[in-house]
């Protein structure tokens, strides 16, 4: 299993008024797999996927992600893990605006234990097709072309899992669909497990393994029944 | 990509309140700078043992004028000296050697007195430090030997562009409009090493000399051969030592004894300067008051720029955390661009605080002879760059718990 987990709650203290943002009572994945999971705004999807890179620890259950459980690591421990082992899509790209393309795809090396492998680096660039923007501007490149950095930068340390977060929201349907290609493609090459939230239908349809997050996670599908 | 790579991207990135950043701080540091050198500068010229002189016997009047004539070429002597007492001061046993002279006359805006010949054999105008016309040691020709003959003073001559053999004639006095001495051709036969003190800003003739010019009239030519009438401005006067090279502690009676007389009077550098420091210490301290707060606002300046700076890059923060990066890398990053401004900062300041003074001392040397050197480094180049740098940790280090979290 790549990722397994076991009663997991996340609760946050509002005043005096206990809110549970995630209960998922089971919930596993394996290696290799590509699952989209889908679910309303709020509904505690990119927290989720914050538990998983270990950016968040739950309040309750077990999170074990590569062997690893992580609610037992220290922080400086999860930030190796997330280090070497999972690779980060965000919804608006995040680059670093300073950097170029292929200083924002090595930085994705940077924090890991491998060195910085410059060729690899620009490889994977090519792959995207973006050999002519090695040394361009995120402010220099499309919407699209971004993105594709964004990826290129998730998968060039060669992690086990790809986490992407709505990685075609800022996209208009053509780069939506090359995008996810070429995510899927990559991550099928690499052997690596990609979980993908999005809200758009087309992106969650191609995927054979797809999730409805009110299925999953408990503390939401409640209220929103009581809603 | 290494972390300075990451670091030195980030700066560029926010040039614009790094620099601003750096521009502040080096701004505050070059003022402290340069208002600390020349503060300590000015402190080591107009206390250097007297310029070499223990004593000055003058007539009498204000001790600070007397000075101020005697060894920095400015003011006016208050009167004259008989020879006679001179010569009874210098018998005295604690007084080592005296070298009389008279002032009143100028040439070109520049002071023009008249010397003991012993000036520049025997005088030290610092320890153990005689005149020089040593072309070695920038100097050219000889001292004058003859009585019209003369002797300038090396930023005399450099400011007026003297040459060996020039010729002048003195003027009676040291106002604009003062008469000339028509009759008295002087020719230049020596320019003295530079000494960076006030007696490079002179230029020097045979005492004798100063008896003879046409035009002071039958009783001034009178001095020239009887001693009983002879007058002089004052004598600069060595006194012994004692064990320690201490000045013999018998000056203070000399002094007492001396100063009981109606018309002359015996005055020490070294206690009168003080005074003067004193008195104008209040202006010293509002500049270093004013190098202070403007430091401690290119400080202030530092957080908030690092502040800013960090909160433009909140969201860059978070994604190298969602990269991998340690908590404590993210923090040394900080500090690290924050101890980069801050070292840049210093630099251009310390730079800049030496600039100031050369410029300044370029000023300060033409209007007084007293030299004061871009290269002098003072407690505040020793203690700015520690305590800059301490306060770019400190300002690197207080974010680290607004943002890295």
């Amino acid at each position: 299993m790549t990722i397994t987990i076991d009663h997991l709650k996340v609760e946050y203290h509002n005043g005096g008024e206990l809110l549970t943002i995630l209960d998922i009572p089971f919930w596993h994945v394996k290696k290799g797999e590509q699952i989209s999971i889908s679910g309303p705004s709020g509904s505690g999807k990119s927290t989720l996927l914050h538990i998983i890179a270990g950016l968040l620890q739950p309040n309750k259950g077990s999170v074990q992600v590569c062997g690893q459980e992580l609610t037992q690591l220290g922080e400086v421990k999860r930030d190796r893990f997330r280090a070497k082992s999972i690779g980060y899509i965000f919804q608006n790209f995040n680059l670093l605006q300073g950097f170029t393309a292929l200083e924002n795809v090595l930085l994705g090396m940077t924090f890991s234990a491998e060195k910085p492998h410059r060729q690899a680096a620009i490889d994977l660039l090519k792959e995207m097709g973006l050999d002519n923007r090695l040394k361009h501007y995120p402010s220099q490149m499309s919407i699209g072309e971004q993105q594709r950095v964004a990826i290129a930068r998730a998968l060039v340390k060669k992690p086990d899992i790809i986490l992407a977060d709505e990685p075609t929201g800022s996209l208009d349907p053509l780069h939506t669909g090359s995008v996810i290609v070429k995510l899927r493609q990559a991550c099928e090459e690499q052997g690596c497990t990609l979980i993908i939230v999005s809200h758009e239908k087309e992106v969650v349809s191609a995927f054979e393994k797809q999730v409805c997050f009110l299925e999953l996670n408990r503390a939401f599908a409640e209220k929103e029944g009581a809603a | 990509m290494s972390l300075w790579q990451i670091i030195f991207r980030s700066l560029r990135q926010h040039w614009l309140s790094s620099g601003l950043a750096i521009l502040s701080i080096a701004l505050g540091v070059a003022l402290l700078i340069s208002v600390i050198s020349l503060r300590e500068q000015s402190h080591r010229n107009f206390t250097q043992e007297g310029l070499g002189v223990d004593a000055v016997l003058g007539p009498k009047g204000s001790p600070l004028q007397i000075v101020l004539n005697a060894l920095y070429h400015l003011e006016e002597m208050p009167g004259k000296i008989k020879w006679s007492y001179y010569a009874k001061v210098i018998k005295n046993p604690i007084v080592a050697d005296g070298i009389p002279f008279a002032t009143g006359h100028s040439y070109a805006g520049f002071r023009v007195n008249a010397i003991d010949g012993r000036f520049f054999t025997d005088f030290e105008y610092m320890l153990g430090k005689h005149f020089s016309f040593d072309h070695r040691d920038g100097g050219r020709g000889r001292a004058f030997q003859s009585r019209n003959e003369a002797v300038s003073g090396w930023a005399a001559a450099k400011a007026l562009g003297i040459r060996l053999g020039d010729t002048f004639n003195p003027v009676c006095g040291v106002n604009a409009g003062d008469p000339v001495h028509v009759n008295d051709t002087i020719t230049f036969t020596g320019i003295m090493a530079p000494t960076g003190t006030p007696h490079d800003r002179a230029i020097y003739i045979p005492l004798k000399t100063f008896y003879t010019i046409e035009g002071h009239g039958p009783e001034v030519s009178r001095m020239a051969v009887d001693e009983n009438y002879r007058e002089i401005s004052g004598a600069y006067l060595k006194i012994k030592r004692i064990r320690g090279n201490a000045i013999h502690p018998g000056i203070q009676d000399l002094k007492y004894n001396i100063n009981q007389s109606s018309s002359v009077q015996l005055v020490i550098p070294n206690e009168v300067l003080p005074r003067l420091f004193n008195i104008i210490g209040w202006v010293d301290h509002v500049l270093l008051a004013i190098a202070i707060l403007v430091t401690l606002m290119a400080a202030l300046f530092l957080f908030t720029a690092l502040f800013s700076a960090l909160h433009e890059r909140r969201r860059d923060i978070a994604l190298m955390r969602s990269l991998g990066a340690k908590r404590m890398t993210i923090f040394g990053l900080i500090i690290a661009e924050s101890i980069l401004i801050t070292i840049f900062g210093s630099i251009l300041g310390v730079c800049m605080g030496h600039g100031i003074v050369a410029i300044g001392s370029h000023f300060v040397n033409v209007e007084t002879g007293l030299h004061f050197s871009a290269y002098y480094l003072s407690r505040a180049d020793i203690f700015l760059m520690p305590s800059m740098l301490i306060m770019g940790l400190i300002a690197g280090y207080s974010p680290r718990f607004v943002h890295t979290n």
